[in-house]
């Protein structure tokens, strides 16, 4: 059954949030006719991330810093062992703590100045197709609940880690337990926020199968946070963990917002692409799935995901073939370090306490012997993970 | 004559979700959908698998 779509246009991008701002913006800017829709009522509301992004220099290939959306600078990090003992690496300049609302709000809008149509409360809910082929979107408007459709050369899912238009395009099926970790954090209000330092805790009491963070946001500001592998939880649900964590950590602390959600550890989906459809953003699961960190990946996805769809349009071809190019693209550019990172997580489940307190202290003696920056941050991690005795063994599948 | 089956049902508590989709993600048989914010259920499509209990971070899912 074919529904009369009520208005053409060149893209639709389901989802306004990192990687849909950014792509909807480009390809405006490339003079494509662009509608962004976010299902929510505001861009950017309510945050639900960590906010901690890559560094000034990284951020501005993609949209001019305002210090508006810039919370705090990162100059280092300090991981903690189970045992309590710590290393620190100091990092000047290395990242930015965000605010999430406001910088989606600056993609959004350097998205319209650019030309793009942005739709704030407006829903897809299914996909139109011409045979096997995506040719637009169904809408709800959520301000009268009318349903509309939009024909479209090419629908963009950057719809988040839930991706319906991943799912409805069958390029992907649900997280597995394996693939998925759950995560609780709160703005916190208080003292004992290191100032510009970044602090990670594991430990099966901490974080089973996960970590702890401490990202410091200024004036006296932080959001800490707890994630957890949900089939090794022992106490409950990551709130648990987190308020047994602040309890501890940051008794006297204020919590101002909760912010919870999955964050997804899957390695790349084997294709993010078919006839008249493409994935963008943790849709397409970009993110890292060791560190959980997505924002610089969704930006850099988009900066991809641009340039194949500028070409299919440009040739008013947007086939499977011609997206496809969009994969090996991903692939060179991050795929394969999330591939590493995938197994690192995999590995990283494996670690008990005791390997974790080793670990941490061999890691400990390797930043010593490298005082200056590090590219590569897998490289210290597997350097660490061959020279930890008794771990090397359980890493045997798993070093590239 | 009529019978009564109790039937374990997947139930939100609704002051709890917070709206994340988590469970969505999840759910193999798409039983779990959003609308905008607002979680929705269809009972005739979960299969009880209790996946999405066990992923969401808050504990606003459960057998009832």
């Amino acid at each position: 059954m074919r529904s009369n779509p009520t208005e053409k246009t060149d893209a639709v991008v389901v989802g306004c949030g990192v990687a849909g701002g950014l792509l909807a913006g480009r390809l405006a800017r490339a003079g494509y006719r662009v509608v962004a829709l976010e299902k929510r009522p505001r861009i950017g509301v309510p945050v639900r991330c960590g906010e901690a992004a890559g560094s000034r220099h990284e951020l501005s290939q993609f949209v001019p810093i305002d210090e508006d959306w810039v919370a705090a600078e990162i100059n280092g990090a300090r991981l903690y062992a189970p045992d309590g003992s710590s290393v620190e690496k100091r990092m000047p300049g290395v990242g930015l703590m965000l605010e999430r609302d406001k910088f989606d709000q600056a993609l959004a809008e350097q998205a319209k100045n650019w030309g793009a149509e942005v739709r704030v409360h407006h829903e897809a809910v299914g996909l139109e197709r011409e045979g096997d082929r995506v040719s637009g979107v169904k809408i709800k408007d959520h301000a009268n609940g009318s349903i509309y459709s939009t024909a479209s050369r090419i629908t963009i899912g950057a719809d988040g880690i839930e991706s319906f238009v991943g799912r409805w395009a069958g390029l992907e099926g649900h997280l597995r337990p394996k693939e998925v970790h759950s995560a609780a954090e709160y703005l916190l209000e208080g003292d004992g926020f290191a100032a510009d330092t970044i602090e990670i805790y594991v430990g099966s009491d901490i974080a089973p199968g996960g970590y702890a963070w401490v990202f410091p946001k200024g004036r006296g500001l932080a959001n800490v946070g707890v994630g957890v592998h949900p089939t090794m939880t022992k106490i409950g649900t990551a709130r648990a963990y987190l308020d047994r964590f602040v309890n501890k950590h940051f008794p006297g602390s204020e919590r101002k917002r909760l912010v919870a959600g999955g964050v997804s550890g899957s390695k790349p989906l084997r294709t993010m692409v078919g006839d008249g459809v493409l994935l963008v953003g943790e849709a397409a699961r970009h993110n890292n799935p060791f560190s959980g960190g997505g924002i610089m990946n969704a930006l850099e996805g988009a900066e991809e995901a641009h340039k194949v769809i500028a070409k299919a349009l440009a040739k008013n071809d947007t086939s499977r073939d011609v997206l496809k190019e969009y994969d090996a693209a991903w692939h060179n550019r991050n795929g394969r370090s999330i591939h590493k990172f995938a197994l690192m997580r995999e590995l990283f489940f494996k670690l008990d306490d005791d390997d974790l307190n080793r670990v941490v202290s061999v890691l400990g003696c390797i930043v010593r012997a490298r005082p200056g920056q590090i590219d590569d941050y897998t490289e210290i991690f597997r350097a660490a993970f061959k020279t930890t005795p008794g771990v090397l063994w359980k890493a045997r599948k798993m070093l590239w | 004559m009529k019978t009564e089956t109790t039937v374990c049902r997947l139930r939100i508590r609704r002051e709890e979700c917070v709206g994340c989709a988590a469970c969505p993600a999840v759910c193999h048989t798409l039983a779990l959908n959003m609308d905008a914010l607002e979680l929705v259920l269809d009972e005739g499509l979960c299969d009880n698998c209790s996946m999405c209990i066990h992923v969401c971070p808050v504990g606003a899912l459960y057998f009832g």
